[in-house]
């Protein structure tokens, strides 16, 4: 985590150019086959009209319309790739030159099952994932990606018709790391909602839940009140949950969940953690094709990868994974 | 039939008051029982140590010929401990003693070079931190239990029942001034 974003800048400089060239003749080639098919199609449209095709008429400019939308994908998701193996690869190896990026692997489906953070959910029927990188950092392994995963629900209107719908489960980041202490049960932190809301009555109601075999084990009951009023936890096994979750790691993740701002949930299992931060922003993308001119090439545009990747990255530090004081070595 | 029906209504009435009572009563012998399994929790943990510390201070020993006196402290404390007579607050006073004892030896090793370097202790010193962790952490799920049965002994309706039962607060584990404050190194090898 040594290179600054303007040290990288200045070796990816000609890379960047020839990106920012690259993109710059894409979006003149897109344009030229644009304008010709318009072209080509509102004559075509017009011709047939003054045969009173009727509403046959429009069929070639539909069609120049169809083909404009299926060059604009096959160019964005070009430009798409080439940023992510051309920059985003050497990105990562400044941000920490110990990771490895993946743009098309994500974390598998096994291990999200494992982590147990959505078991409450049903098993996703769309899975999808990209941006994965892992590697080592010191003692720790580290695997992190995006992650969509949804389930189908299927409903029925008032006229008997079947209708589908995608329900997402979880969208975000979702990272598996070493865990620094080796453990045998499972532990859930998970957001509170009932608590905030029902105070005491909420918690009843948490450890009720727990009772009826919702969640693992049983309801654990956490000193810090900023962190039970944030989140509920589960675990097979009260002293083991608390050896696990120290009053510092409390603190840590209380921290960590004021700085995403969001709903994250993190599970301990087979001596890993798993984090997973729910996000609507879609990270390591590049700029738009129709950005403006030598965008790529702004420092802000790189700061801002560079800020997001040690987000990422930065689980490991702030949950002080990396000390090793115990008997896991 | 009124009379039959005012009859029923009393029944009906005694029942279900005989019910909540059956259910309060119950979630207070459970909270009370689980004071006892966490406090076992601690001792279990407590056991583990006084294990470890033979091996410590054999280890230990050839190395720190100035520190000898602490280690005799720690080996006293130690069999102070296992002693199977000793009345439980005076148990708890020498456990806390020995904990601090060991603290203080695990600052004084920062002194040899020559100890740090020797596998087997750094062996010795991961174990112990190790069943310290969970020692605070058996303390922490003791502490929240006792929380747990104090709110049922003072809370309504449940301060009722836990009147009759005979059932009474009980106090939590505190961290001892000493393991408040930061250690004072220099402090420490003046003892």
């Amino acid at each position: 985590m040594n290179a600054s974003p303007v040290q990288a800048l200045r070796e990816l400089e000609p890379i960047l150019r020839e990106l920012e060239q690259s993109r710059s003749q894409q979006v003149h080639r897109f344009a030229q086959i644009t304008l010709w098919s318009v072209v080509v199609g509102g004559l075509l449209s017009l011709g047939l009209a003054l045969f009173r095709a009727g509403a046959w008429a429009l069929a070639p400019l539909v069609l120049a319309l169809i083909v404009v939308g299926i060059v604009y994908a096959s160019k964005a998701d070009e430009w798409r790739k080439s940023f992510k193996w051309r920059v985003m690869t050497r990105l990562v190896k400044y941000v920490n030159p110990n990771m490895e990026y993946h743009p098309e692997r994500y974390v598998s489906e096994r291990e999200y099952e494992l982590s147990l953070l959505f078991h409450n959910s049903p098993t996703p029927d769309r899975y999808r994932g990209e941006d994965l990188i892992e590697g080592v950092i010191q003692k720790t392994d580290i695997r992190l990606s995006e992650l969509h995963t949804e389930y189908r629900q299927v409903s029925y209107d008032s006229k008997g018709r079947r209708q589908e719908h995608w329900v997402t489960i979880f969208r975000g980041l979702f990272i598996s790391a070493d865990f620094h202490k080796h453990f045998q049960g499972v532990t859930l932190v998970l957001p509170d909602t009932e608590q905030s809301w029902l105070g005491g009555f909420g918690q009843w109601l948490q450890s009720l839940s727990a009772k009826l075999g919702n969640q693992p084990g049983e309801l654990v009951k956490m000193e810090d009140p900023e962190f039970e009023k944030q989140f509920k936890v589960f675990s097979t096994d009260q002293i083991e949950a608390r050896y696990i979750l120290t009053p510092s790691l409390i603190r840590r993740i209380v921290d960590f969940r004021n700085k995403t701002r969001s709903p994250i949930r993190l599970s301990f299992v087979a001596s890993r953690v798993f984090v997973a931060v729910p996000t609507a922003h879609n990270h390591f993308e590049p700029p738009s094709l129709f950005a403006p001119a030598n965008k790529l090439l702004e420092p802000e545009t790189l700061a801002q990868y560079f800020e997001e990747l040690r987000f990422a990255l930065a689980v490991v530090d702030e949950l002080n994974l990396n000390t090793r004081i115990w008997t896991k070595q | 039939m009124e009379l039959i029906a005012g009859l029923i209504c009393v029944g009906v009435g005694a029942l279900g008051l005989a019910f909540l009572y059956a259910i309060l009563y119950n979630s207070l012998i459970g909270k009370k029982n689980q004071v006892e399994y966490a406090y076992s929790g601690i001792d279990v943990q407590l056991k583990k140590r006084h294990d470890l510390i033979p091996n410590l201070v054999a280890t230990v020993k050839q190395y720190m010929e100035h520190e000898r006196g602490l280690l005799e402290r720690i080996t006293e404390l130690r069999s102070r401990a296992l002693n199977p007579n000793l009345p439980e607050g005076e148990r708890l006073q020498v456990e806390t003693a020995l904990s601090s004892a060991l603290r203080n030896l695990m600052i004084a090793v920062e002194n040899y070079p020559q100890l740090r370097a020797n596998e087997n202790f750094m062996h010795l010193q991961a174990s112990l931190n190790e069943i310290e962790e969970q020692i605070a952490a058996a303390r922490r799920t003791y502490n929240a239990a006792v929380t747990d049965l104090n709110n049922a002994i003072e809370m309504f309706p449940t301060n009722i029942i836990a009147s009759t039962m005979g059932l009474k607060r009980r106090t939590v584990f505190e961290a001892e001034e000493t393991e408040r404050a930061t250690p004072s190194v220099s402090q420490l090898f003046k003892q």
